[in-house]
Parts: structure tokens; sequence; C-alpha cells
């Protein structure tokens, strides 16, 4: 059963979902609105938060995968996100545009763990203890259908996201691989869309001069191995060579 | 050539949000839910926590910014002051026995920046005194603005408040003292702020600085883009075509690319230049077949159209671009040709 606490500090449970009618309700709850929805939380309603957490949970963690580059703890961002919106409710000012508030919520939370990982690695100890938000996983973002020069194309373009401020990295994402509009880029990053355009064009400057095209991209996992073998050796210098 | 960036479908992106990782974040939001209804107050550990971290900070600033210091005095102080006389100070200035060298760090550093070291012991000897000309106080100022951290009235157009953005700007000395230091990421948010706040001429004038100055700057494109749609609006399609065509050449693949071309061809078309429409129109085509602006600019073409009067003898545009005879004058035409280098 749903244990969800209403903004004011109570918890109105409005039913049983294990019981007949719970279920009845439950799918009439399901074909409510967002806006609709939002009111019943409010309210306190442990079913109109399931509903739209059911609703809104897939496009939360992948945002936070994409702008990040990996699935490092998204499902805690994801989690915090969720729970933020439910304290917050009444900040809500529009209850039909709950999808893009609570991705602002999700971009916010995803900034902040960009941000503290840039600090982390400039006071890091070493390059292969690189904090885990800076580090991509192509895996976790590329579908298996994609063929490798898809695949390739995608580690270039993130591997040259990964040097961008968390600002313009975010604001390409939204534009690029989430495909936003510019007004939408503007509403999740929270800044005007005079901004968002600036930080996507810096952007795209950045990514059109480190884009080495196609035919000239590496594999991703021949790079990565390189890496990998570059950490290892810069761990143990002093190591004797095997040969 | 740059190469051209992929364009990211959605179809290859896996699909993070999967049932199970759903489920068990639905799991801990319903165990965490209850602890949550406790969290909501103010955290007298959050507040500790935040002091600590500004304590920090402001002793990490103290101790990795000391070699900024002199620069402050510069802009603080004004350069008749920080710097007397060359004479009555050879005359007064006697070194004070034990005082620094005029070798040593400091001397050298107070003698790179102009100043002296402190007003106090007048430690300076002859070799700091025949320094050339200390700098002025606007140049002096203008180095500080543009190394400095982000101001305040760049903090107000980040976040929309363009009205205080333009207080600020006049507080921290006005439009022409920004426009003459600035970089091209701080002149495109004072364009912003001058575009929202009605002044018209000095957005241009921050645009055209950013072409002229900062063409190979990410900025540029955005420039170029921005000061069509003004130049559009103000009556001169002439200088809006070729700043559409100038976004063209700086950003090929940019967001605005295939928009840019149409409104040059319209620009072209309004003023009444059809053989080069036409020839741009063709080249449109090639490059964007699935475009559907074609029909509609195949139809606009096709019938014939008087060259826009304000167009063809050059419609002043505030605050001096225009166009002349159907050529781009030279105030409009400086900035962007600059750019194109």
């Amino acid at each position: 059963m749903p244990r969800f606490p209403a903004p004011r500090g109570h918890l109105r449970l409005v039913v049983e979902p294990s019981s007949h009618a719970g279920g009845v309700l439950s799918s009439v709850v399901a074909a409510l609105g967002d806006d609709q929805l939002v009111a019943l939380m409010r309210q306190g309603d442990a079913v109109a938060f399931e509903t739209l957490y059911r609703r809104h949970a897939a496009f939360a963690i992948n945002l936070a995968v994409r702008i990040q580059g990996n699935a490092c703890d998204v499902e805690d961002i994801v989690h915090d996100a969720f729970l933020k919106a439910a304290q917050r409710t009444h900040a809500l000012r529009d209850p039909g545009a709950f999808r893009p508030w609570l991705g602002s919520i999700v971009v916010r939370l995803v900034k902040t763990r960009l941000r503290r990982a840039r600090l982390v690695n400039v006071f890091r100890i070493g390059p292969s203890q690189r904090a885990a938000a800076e580090v991509l996983d192509i895996d976790t973002l590329v579908s298996s259908d994609a063929g490798p020069e898809a695949r390739a194309e995608l580690f270039q373009v993130y591997t040259a996201l990964l040097e961008l401020p968390a600002d313009e990295r975010i604001a390409w994402t939204l534009r690029y691989v989430e495909h936003h509009d510019l007004q939408g880029v503007s509403q999740l990053a929270e800044c005007s869309l005079a901004t968002a355009k600036r930080r996507i064009s810096r952007a795209q400057h950045h990514l059109l001069a480190k884009y080495r095209g196609p035919k000239n991209a590496a594999s991703p996992t021949v790079e990565c191995v390189t890496r990998i073998e570059e950490a290892a050796a810069e761990d143990d210098p002093e190591e004797p060579s095997q040969s | 050539m740059k190469s051209q960036l992929p364009r990211i479908d959605r179809s290859l992106l896996k699909n993070a949000g999967a049932q199970a990782a759903v489920e068990r974040i639905w799991q801990r939001l319903e165990n965490d839910a209850p602890l949550a209804r406790y969290s909501r107050g103010p955290r007298v550990w959050s507040i500790a926590l935040a002091s600590a971290t500004f304590a920090t900070g402001l002793w990490l600033g103290v101790h990795l910014n000391k070699q900024e210091i002199p620069s402050a005095q510069v802009v603080a102080e004004p350069a008749s002051r920080l710097w007397p006389v060359s004479g009555a100070v050879k005359e007064s200035a006697p070194v004070a026995p034990g005082d620094r060298p005029a070798g040593t760090r400091g001397a050298k550093r107070a003698a790179a920046f102009g100043v002296s070291k402190t007003s106090r012991s007048l430690p300076l000897g002859r070799e700091q005194m025949e320094v050339p000309e200390p700098s002025t106080g606007p140049t002096a100022s203008a180095s500080a603005t543009s190394l400095g951290a982000s101001p305040e009235w760049m903090r107000l157009a980040n976040l929309g408040d363009y009205v205080s953005a333009l207080r600020a700007v006049e507080e921290e000395g006005g439009f022409d003292q920004l426009l003459a230091t600035a970089t091209a990421d701080r002149l495109m948010a004072a364009v912003d702020v001058a575009r929202a706040t009605g002044q018209k001429g000095r957005a241009l004038q921050a645009l055209r600085k950013v072409l002229g100055e900062f063409s190979g700057s990410p900025e540029a494109p955005l420039a170029a883009w921005t000061l069509g749609n003004m130049l559009e609006q103000a009556g001169d399609p002439v200088g809006a075509a070729a700043a559409f065509a100038q976004y063209q050449r700086l950003s090929p693949q940019g967001d605005f690319a295939e928009d840019a071309v149409v409104r040059q061809l319209e620009a072209l078309i309004t003023k009444g230049q059809a053989d080069e429409a036409r020839r741009l129109a063709k080249s449109y085509e090639a490059e964007f077949p699935e475009s559907l602006r074609l029909r509609e600019l195949s139809e606009q073409l096709q019938q014939p159209r008087a060259p826009t009067p304000g167009a063809a003898s050059g419609a002043p545009v505030e605050p001096g671009p225009g166009s002349v005879g159907g050529q781009v004058a030279p105030a409009a035409a400086v900035p962007v040709e600059a750019a194109a280098r």
C-alpha cells in the first residue's frame, strides 16, 4: 500500500489498492490527465502520485542518463526528484506542466552532481579515479540495435560533451539528444531563452571542432581499452615490464 | 571542412527506464516517504554544513587568488594618486634601509602592475620610478572586468531579469564601457539586455562588435542570426540578407541554417533581386530537398515584384546599417565582411 505523505503532513489513504474497488479506481485514476492527478496529489492522494510516477519515471530516468552519459546514481537522482516533486507540488503553477517541471528538477539534480564531480576532478587524486558522474558509459546510452558506426559516432559526441561545462552540456543534450525545442530547453534548464541559445551555440561550436566524422571515428571499444591501459599505467608507473 | 554532427535519433538510444528500474525506485519512494515528512523543517546540520562550506570556500579563495590582489588595487585607485610625479618622488623618496631592494619579487610585481607596493614606505627605488606611464583608470578596469568573475548584470541577464540587468550595467560603468571591454559571451548577453529593454541601437552595436572582433567565437553565428532578424524588422532587407548569408558561412550545420537560407531568399525577393534569388533557391532545393517551404518560395519567385522602395534606396536603420543602390552600405557591410575572414 503506498504510503505517500501529503504536502501538509498528513496522509489521506484513498483506497486499498489490492481490493477490487481499488483496482477499478486505479484504472480510473490512470485515465486522468496530469493536471487532475496533480490536483489529487495535492490532497494527499497516494494513487494519483503513483500514477504520475509510473507515467513519468521512464522519462526522468532517460533524461538523467542521457545528460550524464552514464547510469551512475541515476536511480538516486530520480528518487530524489520525485520526492522533491511530492513535497513541492504546491509550487507548481500549471498543474498540466508536471512533466517539464519534473524534468527541470531532474536537470537541476544532475547539474549539481556534474558540478560536484568536476570539482572532485579538479582536486582529483589520479586520472583513474575520476568522479563517477564524469565517466562515459556508452553501453548504457546506445541501444543494442545501433550499428557500430552509430555507436562510434555517439561515443565521439559524448566524449566531446564531457569536456563542456555542465550548463552547456545540459543545454545541448536537451536540444539534440532529447530533441526539445528551444523553449523546452530554457524551461528544463531554468534559464532564459537567449541564455539557452547561447549555451547551445557554444556547445555546438565545441562539438563541431572536436567531431572527426564517422569515417575517422575509432571504435569505442578500442578507445576505452586504450584509456583503461593509460590509466593503469599512470596508476602504477614503476611496475617493471614483463618482457 | 568540418564534419557534420550526426543526428542523434531516439531509436539509437537505449531505454534506460526499464520496468525493473522503475519498480526499484518506487519501492524506495514508498519506504522513504514517511521519513520525508519529518525532514522538511529547517535543519541545523545543513546550516552548519553550509557555513563550513562557505568558510572553506572563502579560505580557498583568499589563498588561491593572492596574485589577483594587485589588479584590484589598480581598479580601486585613480592612476594619478597611485603614481606620484616622478621628479618629486625621486627627491622625496629615499630608499629606506632594510626596505625591499628593486630586484625582489614584490618590487618586480609592483613595477609590472604599475603601482607602488603601499603608500606608507615608498619602497620603490629609481629603477621603478622610471617605468613608463602607468595604465590609466579605464584600461586597468577594463582588464579587470574582462578577467574577473561573472558580473552581477550577467547573472541577472542569465536569469532573464533584463531590467535589473540594465540597471546593473549602468551602475558598473554603462554600455559604452561594457562594449569596449566585454568578451563575446558577455556581448551577447548585453545584446539580450539591450533588446529586452528597447535599446536596439546598443544591441546592433554589440552584435557588430561580436562579428567584427570575435568572428571565430562560438557566439558569432548567433550574432549574425540575431543581426539578420533585427535588420529585417528594421526594414533593411539588404543588411538582413547579408547577415543571414553570414550565418550560413559561420554555421552551415547550425540550428537555423535552413531558416537562414529562407530568410535570405525572402530578403532578396523583397528587394527585387530575382536572379540572385533564383540562384539561391536552386542551391536551397539541392541542400534541403524535403523542405516544406520550397513550394511557397517558388510561388513567390514566380510572382514579379517591384523592389521595396526602402530596400532599394537604403532604409536608414539605427544606428547606421543600411543599403545604398542595392549594395550593402559600409556601415553594415564592414563587420559582416570582417566576420567572414
